[in-house]
């Protein structure tokens, strides 16, 4: 699924969520500096490079912190995690699963592209 | 280089709230004029004096152009630089420079809202989340800012030990203060308990863990210090520091150190000329209790990871070992959207001799500590009743 990269990427964000829309969670891998990282941008983050080749996404990662939302008028309770992903970068997800409040900062989960949401989304699951 | 002889350069010579609490309905523009008119009497100066406005605003989009409108002001320089609540402690820094760099006299600092009488902040966040938005975290509907705040806490306690407890007493501490205050929204009695037992919101937090919304507006008016004459307490601004590392909570680094909040008091510690240990008073952006845990720790009152036992045992109330946020704060005197303005104003009545029962003994040097967005801007600055 590598795109070309022998053009600056002009358009990352509208890359991303089209791949994601596909169900497939893509991120950018400098050619410079050979890291990975998101959010998507239009230069690596950290050498600067404007060349960067989408790579697919290591679906898997460790519970950094989460937090409990409560109910509130016009709000459904819910959680938000922030997950250390095993590509070296941090993102936001939810855990969906009635396990969800077992889950513990240090836990291993997976991720995977969820569409049922108004925003494509990486959701997650503890890992078995 | 950073010019050492800008220490000192400017003093705050006028300071006043208005509308504090509830504002019976005042809009944003009635409460900031009658804080500018306060501030500008404070100064014991005539609205002509004024040549420099500098404030920030939630919702309007020129609310600098906006406010001066309706001040009849027509300022010779204007700025309204704005990174959130952190925003009116960052412009101490631009307004030394602007006078330093002769573009006017007599800076107004000013900020008001009215977000409890008058137009909601549940109004006003939908609508400034479409026009802000943030597709990579918006997909989770974080209940902002207190989610990304908790994430910090909840990964405070998980590293260090910080315990839910040490997080309520920031709160109790508070109120202690507020209870000496008597501008304050929140007066009744807070204990620990009550805070644990409180509405949960997003944990480790309940409602007692997070500010208030109120209204309320503050100003103040800063001049270049070699014209001060005739001024019987002006607060010298020694040194002001600014930085800002992330937006976003899940682009902070470390969520249990602020390293723009280290490089902001740093600087401010340096151009200064002061370290902690000099410091009399602390006014912290107290948004959520663990801040101050946070701050504490990052701006060198104790070590990393050691904020929560600070609280607990050398204490940060009346009486406690290290007075912060004299006025109740956030959490219990005032917070109408951004608050460093009032951690300013308390500072300097506090320095001024001004504050009746919550007076600290004798103090010399203080510490205004802005933080804004999810402990994204940091500005710290150091005030001073001596030059």
């Amino acid at each position: 699924m590598n795109q070309s990269n022998t053009q600056p990427d002009l358009l990352p964000d509208a890359h991303f969520f089209t791949r994601m829309k596909e169900g497939h969670a893509s991120v950018q891998k400098c050619n410079g500096c050979e890291r990975r990282f998101f959010p998507p941008r239009t230069h690596c983050p950290y050498c600067r490079s404007d060349r960067a080749t989408w790579v697919d996404m290591t679906l898997s990662g460790t519970v950094y912190s989460l937090t409990f939302m409560a109910k509130m008028p016009g709000r459904d309770a819910g959680n938000v995690l922030l997950i250390d992903a095993d590509d070296g970068f941090r993102l936001m997800s939810t855990c969906v699963s009635s396990e969800a409040e077992n889950i513990k900062i240090g836990a291993r989960v997976k991720l995977s592209v969820d569409l049922s949401h108004e925003l494509p989304r990486l959701i997650c699951l503890p890992e078995m | 280089m950073w010019a050492t002889d800008m220490r000192g350069s400017v003093a705050i010579v006028g300071a006043a709230t208005a509308g504090i609490g509830d504002a019976n309905g005042a809009t944003d523009l009635e409460v900031s004029s009658l804080a500018a008119h306060r501030a500008i009497a404070d100064a014991g100066l005539r609205f002509e004096d004024i040549d420099g406005l500098m404030t920030a605003g939630l919702t309007s989009s020129m609310w600098i152009v906006k406010l001066a409108e309706y001040l009849n002001l027509q300022p010779k320089f204007s700025d309204s630089t704005q990174i959130g609540g952190a925003s009116f402690v960052a412009h101490l820094l631009i307004a030394a420079a602007a006078i330093r760099a002769g573009l006017c006299r007599n800076v107004l600092i000013c900020y008001g809202a009215t977000p409890r009488s008058g137009s909601g902040i549940s109004a006003t966040s939908p609508a400034r989340a479409k026009m802000d938005p943030f597709p990579f975290e918006d997909a989770f509907s974080p209940f902002n800012p207190p989610t990304s705040y908790a994430l910090a806490a909840a990964r405070h306690m998980h590293v260090y030990g910080t315990t839910r407890k040490q997080l309520a007493q920031v709160a109790v501490s508070a109120r202690k203060w507020a209870m000496l205050n008597p501008e304050a929204f929140k007066r009744e009695p807070l204990t620990i308990d009550e805070v644990l037992s409180a509405k949960p919101v997003s944990s480790p937090f309940t409602v007692r863990d997070c500010c208030l919304v109120t209204d309320g507006a503050g100003a103040i008016v800063v001049t270049s210090s070699a014209t001060i004459e005739g001024q019987s307490k002006p607060v010298f601004v020694l040194g002001t520091g600014v930085a800002h590392h992330h937006r976003q909570i899940s682009c902070m680094d470390d969520l249990t150190t602020v390293e723009a909040a280290k490089v902001s008091s740093e600087q401010a510690y340096c151009r200064a000329g002061v370290g902690p240990s000099d410091i009399d008073l602390l006014q912290l952006y107290d948004a959520f209790t663990i801040n101050p845990i946070l701050f504490l720790e990052d701006l060198g009152f104790c070590a990393k990871g050691e904020g929560g036992a600070f609280v607990e045992t050398a204490g940060i109330g009346p009486g406690g070992a290290l007075p912060v946020n004299t006025n109740g704060g956030g959490l219990s005197c005032v917070h109408p959207g951004m608050y460093s303005m009032f951690g300013l104003v308390e500072a300097v009545r506090q320095l001024r001799g001004d504050c009746g029962e919550r007076q600290v003994s004798n103090p010399s040097i203080a510490l205004v500590h802005g933080n804004g967005g999810v402990l994204s801007a940091q500005a710290t600055t150091i005030l001073s009743n001596t030059r």
